[in-house]
C-alpha cells in the first residue's frame, strides 16, 4: 500500500463483538482504517457514509443477512471495484455459491488467521488496482474520443466557412455532393469565385482522405483561390500557388486531385486544367460531348513544378456550352453486386438525358438508383456549369467599401518590364493592387482591371509575341493560339514592356491615364475598329478593344500600334 | 485437542491484539454466557431456529479464541437446529456444551489474571 495515500478503509460487518474486535485489530496492524457495522442493514448505511475500499462481511446476522447486504453494496458501488470478503465457517458448496451469486469476491473462514487474511487482502488490492487502472484508461479513452469529436466539429466548422467563402450560389452553376459519412465532412470541395473583370473561376477538389487532413488542405486552397481570383491573378498563377502551399503543408502521401475552369468574359473562352480528376466533359445543347478534358497534370501537392499556361486547354464558348465536372467517387460507386457504375454508364447518361439543362440531375438519379441499398464507399461531387450564361453574367457593380472618393492629387507610376520578367510574371494584378492602395475607389477597380488586362494582353500577344488573333476563328485554332502563345512566351529573350499609370487633374475632376508601350514591331491599329477587315495579319481581338473603348473616355494607339494610351475618368475629388 | 483452549491460538491473539488482548477475552467472557443462555432457553421452548442461530454465533467466536472443542459442539448443535431436530441427542450435546464452557472460561480467566 502506498504509505503516502490515505489509509485504506475496511468495513467489518459482524454481529459478534469478539469477531469484530479481532478483525479490527488484525486490519489495523495491516495499516487499514477499520469501520464497523453489526448487521447487514447497518453495513449499507456505514458503506454509504464511509466509502470503504474493502468489505469483510459475516453471513448469518440478524436484521439483514450478509448475502442481501453484499448485493446492495455491489449495486451501490457499480462504478468502482469494492471487494467483498465473506467471513464464514461455512464450507459447503451451496453456501459458497450463494456467496458468489450475491457478489462475494473471496471467503475467510474462522478462526481468523492473520497471514491468510493478509494474503487475501493483498490479492484484492491487486485486483482493485487493475480495476482502477482500467477505469482511468476508460476515462482517458472517453476524454480522447470527445476531444477527437470536438476537433472534427471544429474542422467541420472551418470547412463550412471555406465553402461559404467561395460562394457557389450562382444561377448557372449546379452541383450535387453526397458525403460518405454524415458525421464527418467530405474530402471534396467545390469553390467558385467571380473575377474582377467579370467571368468566373471554378474549382473542384478531391483530397485524399476525409476529416482533418482534408480540412487542413482545404483551408489554404480556398484562401488562395478566393484571394488571388479577387486580385486578378490568372488560373496558372493560382494553381501554382495552391500547388506550392499544398506541397509545403500537406503531409507526404496526401494530395489533392483538382479541376479548374476559367470563364473569360472578354475573350469568350473556357479554359480548363485537370490534375487528377476524371475527364471534364464539355457538352453542347444536344448533349453531344464536344470535348473531354482529361487529366494532363499530377494532382496538387505532389511536385513543386509550377503550372504553366501550356498545361491549360482553351476553347471558345459556344451558345449552350455546358461543362460537367465530377470526382471519381461518382464512377466508382459500387452496387450490391460489387459492380462499379463506371464510365460507360456515365456516357450513356449523356446519350439518354432528356435535356442539357438537367444533365446532372439525370446522372444523380441514375447513380443513386444504381447504388440501391449498397453503402456509399466514397464522397461524390458532381457539377454542371452553363458556360454561356456564365460568360454573360456581368456582376452588379461592387458597392464601394473602402475609402471613398478620389484623392485630390496627381501621381504617376511606371513599370519597366524586361523579357525575363515578362516570361514569368503577369504584372497586372500587382498594378491593380497598388492602385487599391493609392485609394482608387473600389467601384472603378473592376473596369480598370479590364482595361489594364486588355491592353497588356494586346501588347504581349500582338506586340511582343506577334500572334494572329484570326487563329482564334476555329476551335482548333483556339488551342493552337494558346499553345503558340505559351511557346513564344517561353522563348522570349528580347523586348520590353512599359506600363505607366498616372492620375491627372482635368477640368471636371480627375482621370487615370494608362499607357502601355512595347518594343514589338507594332500592328495595324485601324483594323480592330471594324469587323469587316479582310484577314488581318496581327490584330487585337476586336471584342476586347471595343470593350476597352466603351469603358474609357478615350483610347489612342500610336507608334504603329506599339503604344496605347487609355484615359479613364475617375470623378471629382471628395 | 487436549486443552479446552488451544494455547498457541491464544498466544497469537495476544500478539495481534496487544493492549486489547484482555479486552477481547473479557468480551468473549461477557457474550458467550449470553449465547449459552439463548441455547438452553431455545431448547426449553423448542425453538430450533434460535438454537441454530446462537450456536452459530458461539461457534465463530469460540473458534477464533482457540476453544476448538466448544466450537465443534456448537457446529453439531447448529446442524441439529437447522434440521429442526430437538431430541435426546440435542439435550446431550447442550449438556456437554455447558460443561465445556466451564472449562473454557476457567482457562481464559487464567490468561486474564
Amino acid at each position: 500500500m502506498d504509505p503516502l495515500a490515505r489509509p485504506m478503509k475496511a468495513l467489518i460487518v459482524d454481529d459478534d463483538p469478539v469477531n469484530r474486535k479481532l478483525l479490527r485489530a488484525i486490519l489495523k496492524k495491516e495499516g487499514y482504517d477499520p469501520v464497523i457495522a453489526e448487521n447487514g442493514e447497518e453495513a449499507i448505511d456505514v458503506f454509504t457514509a464511509e466509502h470503504p475500499d474493502i468489505v469483510l462481511m459475516d453471513i448469518m446476522m440478524p436484521v439483514m443477512n450478509g448475502y442481501d447486504a453484499a448485493r446492495r453494496i455491489k449495486a451501490l458501488s457499480s462504478d468502482k471495484f469494492v471487494p467483498i470478503i465473506f467471513l464464514t465457517a461455512v464450507t459447503d458448496e451451496e453456501a459458497l455459491s450463494r456467496c458468489v451469486e450475491s457478489g462475494g469476491d473471496d471467503f475467510l473462514t474462522k478462526p481468523y488467521n492473520r497471514v491468510i487474511l493478509k494474503a487475501k487482502i493483498s490479492a484484492m488490492e491487486r485486483i482493485r488496482g487493475l480495476y482502477s487502472t482500467l477505469n482511468v484508461q476508460k476515462d482517458e479513452l472517453e476524454r480522447y474520443r470527445s476531444s477527437i469529436q470536438h476537433e472534427l466539429e471544429f474542422a467541420e466548422h472551418i470547412f463550412q466557412n471555406i465553402t461559404t467563402k467561395g460562394t457557389v450560389d450562382l444561377p448557372y452553376l449546379k452541383f450535387w455532393t453526397s458525403t460518405m459519412s454524415m458525421s464527418m465532412f467530405n474530402g471534396d470541395l467545390v469553390l467558385a469565385a467571380r473575377k474582377p473583370s467579370g467571368g468566373l473561376h471554378l474549382l473542384m477538389c478531391d483530397f485524399t482522405g476525409h476529416g482533418l487532413p482534408a480540412a487542413v488542405g482545404a483551408l489554404p486552397v480556398s484562401e488562395v483561390f478566393v484571394a488571388m481570383t479577387d486580385r486578378g491573378f490568372t488560373m496558372a498563377d493560382i494553381l501554382s500557388e495552391m500547388n506550392r502551399k499544398l506541397r509545403r503543408e500537406l503531409p507526404t502521401g496526401f494530395f489533392c486531385a483538382a479541376g479548374f475552369a476559367d470563364i473569360d468574359v472578354n475573350q469568350g473562352t473556357l479554359s480548363v486544367w485537370n490534375g487528377g480528376l476524371p475527364a471534364l466533359v464539355a457538352v453542347d445543347k444536344t448533349l453531344n460531348i464536344v470535348r473531354r478534358f482529361g487529366s494532363n497534370h499530377l494532382p496538387l501537392g505532389i511536385t513543386s513544378a509550377a503550372i504553366r499556361a501550356g498545361d491549360i486547354s482553351v476553347m471558345e464558348i459556344t451558345p449552350d456550352l455546358h461543362l460537367v465536372m465530377y470526382t471519381d467517387g461518382l464512377i466508382e460507386t459500387v452496387n450490391g453486386e460489387g459492380e462499379m457504375f463506371g464510365i460507360d454508364r456515365l456516357n450513356a447518361c449523356f446519350d439518354e438525358a432528356p435535356e442539357t439543362e438537367r444533365t446532372i440531375e439525370f446522372i444523380q438519379d441514375r447513380v443513386i438508383a444504381f447504388r440501391g441499398e449498397a453503402e456509399q464507399n466514397d464522397d461524390i461531387s458532381l457539377l454542371q456549369l452553363n458556360c454561356h450564361l456564365a460568360q454573360h453574367d456581368i456582376p452588379e457593380e461592387v458597392l464601394p467599401t473602402g475609402p471613398q472618393g478620389v484623392i485630390g492629387a496627381e501621381w504617376r507610376m511606371e513599370f519597366d518590364l524586361s523579357a525575363r520578367v515578362l516570361r514569368d510574371i503577369n504584372p497586372v494584378p500587382m498594378v491593380l493592387n497598388m492602385l487599391t492602395h493609392i485609394r482608387v475607389p473600389d467601384e472603378h477597380r473592376k473596369r480598370i482591371f479590364t482595361i489594364l488586362m486588355e491592353l497588356y494582353t494586346n501588347a504581349m500577344d500582338h506586340g511582343l509575341l506577334q500572334l494572329r488573333s484570326s487563329l482564334k476563328s476555329t476551335p482548333e485554332g483556339f488551342a493552337t493560339y494558346y499553345q503558340e502563345r505559351d511557346q513564344r512566351l517561353n522563348r522570349l529573350l528580347d523586348g520590353k514592356a512599359k506600363i505607366i499609370v498616372e492620375q491627372r487633374a482635368v477640368e471636371d475632376g480627375y482621370v487615370l491615364r494608362i499607357r502601355l508601350e512595347d518594343t514589338g514591331p507594332g500592328f495595324d491599329v485601324k483594323v480592330p475598329m471594324g469587323k469587316d477587315a479582310a484577314e488581318p495579319m496581327l490584330v487585337p481581338s476586336g471584342r476586347g478593344i471595343n470593350l476597352v473603348r466603351s469603358l474609357c473616355r478615350s483610347l489612342e494607339y500610336s507608334n504603329g500600334g506599339s503604344t496605347a494610351v487609355a484615359t479613364y475618368y475617375l470623378g471629382k475629388e471628395q | 485437542m487436549d486443552e479446552a483452549v488451544d494455547s498457541a491460538t491464544v498466544e497469537q491473539l495476544r500478539e495481534v491484539m496487544e493492549d486489547e488482548f484482555h479486552d477481547l477475552l473479557q468480551t468473549y467472557l461477557d457474550t458467550a454466557p449470553v449465547e449459552l443462555d439463548h441455547i438452553t432457553n431455545a431448547l426449553r421452548v423448542l425453538d430450533a431456529e434460535a438454537l441454530a442461530q446462537s450456536a452459530h454465533t458461539l461457534k465463530g467466536s469460540s473458534a477464533n479464541l482457540g476453544a476448538n472443542r466448544l466450537s465443534s459442539l456448537c457446529r453439531d448443535l447448529e446442524v441439529l437446529g437447522k434440521a429442526n431436530q430437538l431430541d435426546d441427542e440435542t439435550v446431550r450435546l447442550v449438556d456437554l456444551l455447558v460443561k465445556e464452557y466451564e472449562q473454557v472460561q476457567a482457562l481464559l480467566r487464567q490468561y486474564l489474571a
